[in-house]
């Protein structure tokens, strides 16, 4: 941490080197830079790694890009060491207040954030602007009303459209779209319109120059922009001290030409904007009005409400089809036949092992980038569902094969002695036992999904855990989080009270 | 239904069964009458049970002629054995019952139901939703 050079007597040095050298493998991997005393200086930058040209994860695996070159350069002079965090944007402010990382450092926009941190002075002079595919017949911002749009959650696009600081011609911008989507990344964001699941992206200047010039002729800029804006390096709200050091390492940069020299090398000479003479926007901090607690609470359950039906549908929706979808599937395991067997048990496999989440992506983005086909909006949804039901009828169908497989021989053949066809056993002696056999292992898997379906987040489906992300970013609390997991602990309550209850149900003598 | 030929219930005549090249009923005959009641002794893994289940189908024996009340259930044809058709057979199933070593009673249903299901399923026919019938298999 800056500032935090310890004084350890020298007895004590040689256990506390043993000690660090243990504890350090660990603090990396947390990120925590507590444990430099020893050191010297640790100067940690918090980035999103999925911000090119600013900040990113380049072909060799390194986090490279403009604001971590002059992250670099600023420690270099400075004699600290440099750390590069990549973070969960919407837990930024998270990050900064427990002191986890030093600064925000990555094309981090300053309007409408004046007075939450304490920022350098302006290096960066980016605009919203809006990206569309080639051809599509959107040429101005007019175009954009009935359309679906994407921005990315908790970003200045989102705030330049709904936030309390927007332009009113923005609002109504906003307000004539068919859809405001959010999504977690640009990647994810330049997939869904290459996908023509969403019409048209608003992101910053910078990366949308990067992004257009990157994925070929394929996309094009509109020429209007959305806003106008700057970006600084956002320091925690006070912290003067550090941010000064930085901002006069940067001038002297500037001085002798490498600020300009490393804007270049990132094709960001137009938009770099770092002047001496550009004042400290210093934080005021009168105008953000306390909310009670109360209402608070009130306002973050009311929002988490709302995300709450749409995880309900997903739990639901692919309960119904994921349980009967199992017991086919199980069938065909049992069955002998080959053909049957061997795709079903492949299948099987496959989706219990790899993540869920990739499962998702797949069959949201499968159709188009495989076989080329447009999907309308609603797929979106039905995507969800088709991936949780995939996954889930394969544990399911695990779960009825080894129930089934439980039901004693001797069942089945004073079933058939009395009369019954191979059917009728099944139906009426196999299936009832059958279901008391897996009722556990079930309790197990519905409980999973409740809390699996924040998993359709991947696809940019607003379920109650993006919400609680999405609030927490905007109102800088982690209390959200912490109310949609109350909510699923109680939804998970009620499961598994119901499941309890059946499994007494059909507790008969055995 | 086909009149009972009362006097022989039962009638086999060269039952074969083998598991692998473990040959378990090597030319069983046997028959039996009204109101008879026929022991069958031997050792461990003499092939008691796996004559009961050939007798009951639950096994399909290797070769042989086999007849419930005059009635044939299975014979040999071009060394394969055949069952009687379909509707037949599930006639002739309902002549007989069988008493397993474990009981295998169903779990998932009551006594009541466990006592009354064989005599129900073999007689009631059409008439299944008639609780009384189902009374009067209790009282008999």
């Amino acid at each position: 941490m800056f500032g935090s050079e310890k004084k350890t007597p020298p007895f004590l040095k040689r256990i506390v080197s043993a000690v660090v050298a243990a504890a350090s493998a660990a603090c990396l991997a947390l990120g925590a830079v507590t444990c430099s005393a020893e050191k010297g200086k640790t100067f940690t930058v918090g980035f999103d790694a999925e911000f090119p040209p600013y900040g990113y994860k380049d072909d060799n695996g390194e986090y490279v890009g403009f604001d971590l070159d002059l992250a670099q350069e600023v420690c270099d002079r400075n004699g600290w060491e440099l750390v590069k965090q990549p973070i969960d944007w919407d837990s930024k402010d998270m990050e900064l207040k427990t002191g986890a990382i030093d600064c925000i450092w990555n094309g981090f926009t300053m309007n409408g954030r004046e007075s939450a941190y304490t920022w350098s002075t302006p290096y960066v002079n980016n605009s919203q602007v809006v990206v569309v595919k080639k051809g599509a017949g959107i040429d101005r911002l007019s175009d954009l009303s009935g359309k679906i749009v994407a921005v990315q959650a908790d970003s200045s696009a989102l705030a330049a459209f709904t936030g309390a600081e927007a332009e009113e011609e923005n609002k109504q911008l906003a307000e004539s779209f068919s859809e405001l989507q959010q999504v977690g990344d640009y990647n994810s964001a330049f997939m869904n319109l290459e996908s023509g699941a969403v019409d048209a992206v608003c992101l910053d200047y910078g990366i949308a120059n990067y992004q257009v010039s990157s994925r070929g002729d394929a996309f094009v800029m509109l020429d209007e922009v959305v806003s106008s804006e700057e970006y600084g390096i956002g320091f925690l709200l006070g912290n003067t001290e550090l941010r000064d050091r930085v901002q006069t390492t940067l001038l002297q940069m500037l001085d002798d030409g490498t600020f300009m020299r490393i804007a270049d090398k990132w094709e960001l000479g137009s938009s770099v904007c770092l002047s001496a003479d550009s004042a400290y926007i210093d934080s005021v901090n009168s105008d953000i009005e306390k909310q009670s607690f109360g209402s608070l609470l009130g306002e973050i359950s009311g929002e988490l409400a709302k995300g709450l039906l749409a995880s309900l549908s997903i739990f639901i929706l692919t309960l119904v089809i994921a349980l009967p979808l199992g017991l086919l599937i199980s069938f065909g395991r049992i069955s002998k036949h080959k053909l049957l067997n061997i795709p079903l048990t492949i299948y099987i496999s496959i989706m219990r092992g790899t993540p869920l989440m990739l499962q998702l992506l797949v069959v949201f983005f499968g159709p188009y980038f495989v076989f080329g086909i447009q999907t309308s909006a609603s797929y979106r949804f039905i995507a969800v569902i088709i991936g949780f039901s995939l996954n889930y009828a394969a544990y399911f169908a695990e779960i009825w094969r080894g129930g089934i497989q439980a039901v004693p021989r001797g069942q089945y053949e004073a079933a058939e002695i009395l009369g019954y066809s191979r059917v009728q056993a099944f139906f009426r002696i196999g299936f009832p036992q059958t279901v008391k056999n897996i009722l556990p292992a079930v309790t197990n898997e519905v409980i999973t999904l409740v809390k699996d379906t924040s998993l359709a987040f991947a696809v940019a489906y607003t379920e109650m855990f993006t919400i609680a992300k999405q609030v927490a970013a905007a109102k800088t609390t982690i209390l959200p989080l912490f109310i949609a997991g109350l909510f699923y602990y109680v939804l998970n309550f009620i499961v598994a009270f119901v499941m309890n209850r059946l499994e007494k149900k059909l507790s008969y003598f055995r | 239904m086909a009149q009972y030929n009362t006097t022989e219930l039962l009638k086999v005549t060269g039952i074969k069964k083998s598991f692998g090249d473990n040959e378990v009923l090597k030319d069983i005959s046997m028959r039996v009458g009204e109101s008879e009641v026929i022991s069958i002794l031997g050792p461990s893994g003499s092939g008691k049970s796996t004559l009961l289940r050939c007798l009951t189908m639950l096994e399909k024996a290797d070769g042989g002629e086999m007849y419930y009340c005059g009635e044939r259930a299975m014979y040999t044809e071009n060394g394969r054995t055949v069952f009687a058709p379909k509707p037949e057979l599930k006639r002739i199933k309902s002549y007989f019952g069988l008493v397993f070593q474990n009981f295998n009673l169903f779990p998932h249903f009551s006594v009541l139901q466990n006592i009354i299901d064989a005599p129900y399923r073999c007689s009631a026919g059409t008439d299944r939703r008639s609780k009384r019938k189902r009374g009067s298999f209790l009282r008999r």
